[in-house]
């Protein structure tokens, strides 16, 4: 079974609005991490990898941008994915899922694989690649919860978002070193849940509390350092960001929607007066 | 006259009409309140925008694959300016592969409509329309303003739920709403076969224990470890008629169970106060809880999100806080 996880690389440090008001300034020191969702996308295909090794399971991970993104894809492979594949890209800020989803699912319509080794085909591939696409349901960042959907719509293959279950067990249809069809459990609001079986290809966005991510291994990082990244730059003209069709005129802080009184001074001059407003209102006695 | 329509889509579960329809219904008001000022500006009255809010019936909302096939052909039909859905779990499964089927520009968890005079931001860089689209982004401590450089595509926004309302003043739009049923047809469409919609399951997190609690004190993942939730317990014990709640980073890592999950996909509650410790205030968890009667935050981070839905807002260390509020307390 054919796996890829589409990750996204976020910043963990102190977010500001930049001198402009345009968009935002990250702290000065730049800490990286792979965006929560998609953390456990991966954790999520690294336990398939585990359970259906009979069925030569790989799982590639590829992201889309800048430099520094590599270092995630890294850590990627550090916890058990055995591919990585890098779209870099020169983009600062805003960037529309549209366009995202546009360059992953040109980049994925080129693969071709054979057994664990992936390569670029000249032209677009017929068939997808991979059974089993997982990504996050949104990025922390932007929160857009676009490219999953738009990934599969391109590869014409069914999406289902938000999967807080993919049962292993249940009359698992597997011919040909494959899976033919698998059962997921997707959230709505209000603790409804919702069974679905879906033929594979499928994609599917996971929404967080499916599992506990892992820390990467010492022998999965020793064979990631050993493993090279795929690099590949952003040729297609139609997937520059000067195509994006959305234009981020400015950045600000929401408005209030109440009064949100800052209360002074020190700790304990803002203990005592919060007791004694609660206390005024009767909600502490 | 040229028409232009702004299509709102009716959203059901289990066939009763989701309340979040009545916000979009309040969102196109607000779009074409836009265009009708535009007009008014520029004289150009050969350009009427009107809302049509559609009702499918007859097909399973949940069935997304199933739903997208039916609303493609509809919407070439109608060739709509702008297409409205809920940001909620149907509008995220069906809504962004729809966008790109039809072609068309896709705006997410839109919080507010923004008319803005076209100099303004008329740059190199910037957009030529009118109008403008707030998206919460970084946690909801920031909203980007965005526009598209083209009007003449398409516009599909999914809408957050809280940012619009039904006023008074949009009594008077009414009798340019029109409803329209629509039952669904035979779609041919091969990715139907591929997936097949089961049961509805209904967890039970609509725990009492929250909804009855006069107080809530919630925790999120500025409270550092997961022992510290000891600190939170101590501080609810200061109150009568209190409970623990978490937001939903804290309970997908397992420091808290299910039941005590505040946010659109655990818990709605409106205490008579909630203490937020250490919560950024997501859109998600704010949902969840801002109809409390009386708010009071804890945050290190004075931009943090959740300030902007409280009353009182105390920037501290949420630890630190607790032991001196328990101390000063028993003084």
């Amino acid at each position: 079974m054919k796996i890829l996880v589409c990750i996204k690389q976020i910043s963990t440090s102190e977010i500001n609005l930049n001198g402009s008001g345009k968009w935002v300034t990250q702290g000065s020191s730049s800490s990286f991490a792979i965006s929560r969702f998609d953390e456990n996308a991966l954790e999520e295909a690294i336990l398939l990898k585990e359970r259906f090794g009979m069925l030569n399971t790989s799982v590639d991970v590829i992201s889309v941008g800048s430099q520094t993104a590599a270092e995630s894809i890294k850590r990627g492979m550090g916890m058990g994915a055995d591919n990585g594949i890098h779209v870099i890209t020169e983009d600062k800020g805003y960037v529309s899922g549209s366009l995202t989803a546009l360059r992953v699912a040109t980049m994925i319509k080129k693969i071709s694989k054979s057994g664990n080794t992936i390569k670029m085909e000249e032209s677009d591939y017929s068939l997808c690649p991979y059974d089993l696409i997982l990504t996050g349901i949104m990025s922390e960042d932007l929160m857009q919860a676009q490219v999953g959907p738009m990934v599969a719509e391109h590869l014409g293959i069914p999406c289902i978002t938000s999967v807080v279950k993919i049962n292993f067990d249940d009359n698992l249809n597997v011919s040909d070193n494959r899976i033919d069809k698998i059962e997921v459990q997707r959230e709505l609001e209000g603790g409804i849940r919702q069974n679905i079986k879906v033929k594979l290809p499928a994609l599917l966005t996971i929404q967080a509390g499916i599992n506990q991510p892992r820390y990467p291994s010492l022998s999965n990082i020793l064979r990631a350092n050993k493993k090279e990244i795929l690099t590949y730059n952003i040729v297609d003209a139609q997937s520059s960001s000067s195509f994006d069709p959305l234009k981020v005129i400015r950045v600000e802080y929401p408005e209030k929607k109440r009064a949100g009184k800052i209360l002074n001074g020190t700790t304990k001059d803002k203990a005592m007066e919060l007791k004694n407003i609660l206390k005024q209102r009767g909600l502490l006695i | 006259m040229n028409n232009k329509t702004i299509l709102v889509i009716a959203e059901y579960l289990d066939g009763k009409l989701n309340p979040i329809t009545d916000e979009l219904i309040a969102c196109a008001i607000e779009i074409k309140k836009i265009f009708d000022l535009k007009a008014k500006d520029i004289s150009e009255v050969n350009v009427l925008y009107e809302i049509k809010v559609i009702h499918f019936k007859g097909i399973n909302s949940l069935e997304s694959e199933k739903y997208k096939s039916f609303l493609f052909p509809i919407i070439r039909e109608i060739n709509p300016s702008f297409i409205l859905m809920g940001h909620t779990s149907q509008g995220i499964d069906i809504a962004s592969g729809l966008a790109v089927r039809i072609g068309c520009n896709c705006i997410t968890n839109i919080n507010k409509i923004i008319y803005s005079q076209p100099e303004n931001i008329d740059g190199s860089e910037g957009s030529k329309s009118n109008i403008l689209f707030s998206r919460s982004v970084f946690k909801g401590k920031f909203n980007t303003i965005v526009g598209v450089e083209n009007l003449e595509t398409i516009i599909l926004l999914t809408i957050q739920s809280g940012s619009f309302y039904i006023k008074d003043c949009c009594k008077e739009y009414n009798n340019i709403i029109s409803n329209e049923e629509c039952y669904l047809s035979n779609v041919d469409d091969s990715i139907i076969s591929l997936i097949e919609y089961g049961d509805i399951v209904y967890s039970c997190t609509t725990n009492s224990k929250l909804n009855e609690a006069k107080v809530i004190v919630a925790c999120g993942r500025g409270i550092g470890d997961k022992e510290n939730i000891e600190y939170i317990k101590k501080m609810a014990a200061c109150f009568t008629g209190s409970a623990v709640a978490g937001s939903r980073p804290l309970i997908d890592m397992g420091w808290l169970p299910y039941e005590q999950q505040v946010g659109i996909t655990g818990a709605i509650v409106s205490p008579e106060l909630y203490l937020a410790v250490g919560i950024s205030g997501s859109s998600q968890h704010i949902a969840g809880m801002k109809d409390s009667k009386f708010i009071v935050s804890v945050n290190k981070d004075p931009n943090a999100a959740i300030f902007n839905f409280s009353d009182i807002s105390i920037v501290e260390d949420c630890l630190s806080f607790i032991e001196e509020f328990i101390y000063s307390k028993q003084a």
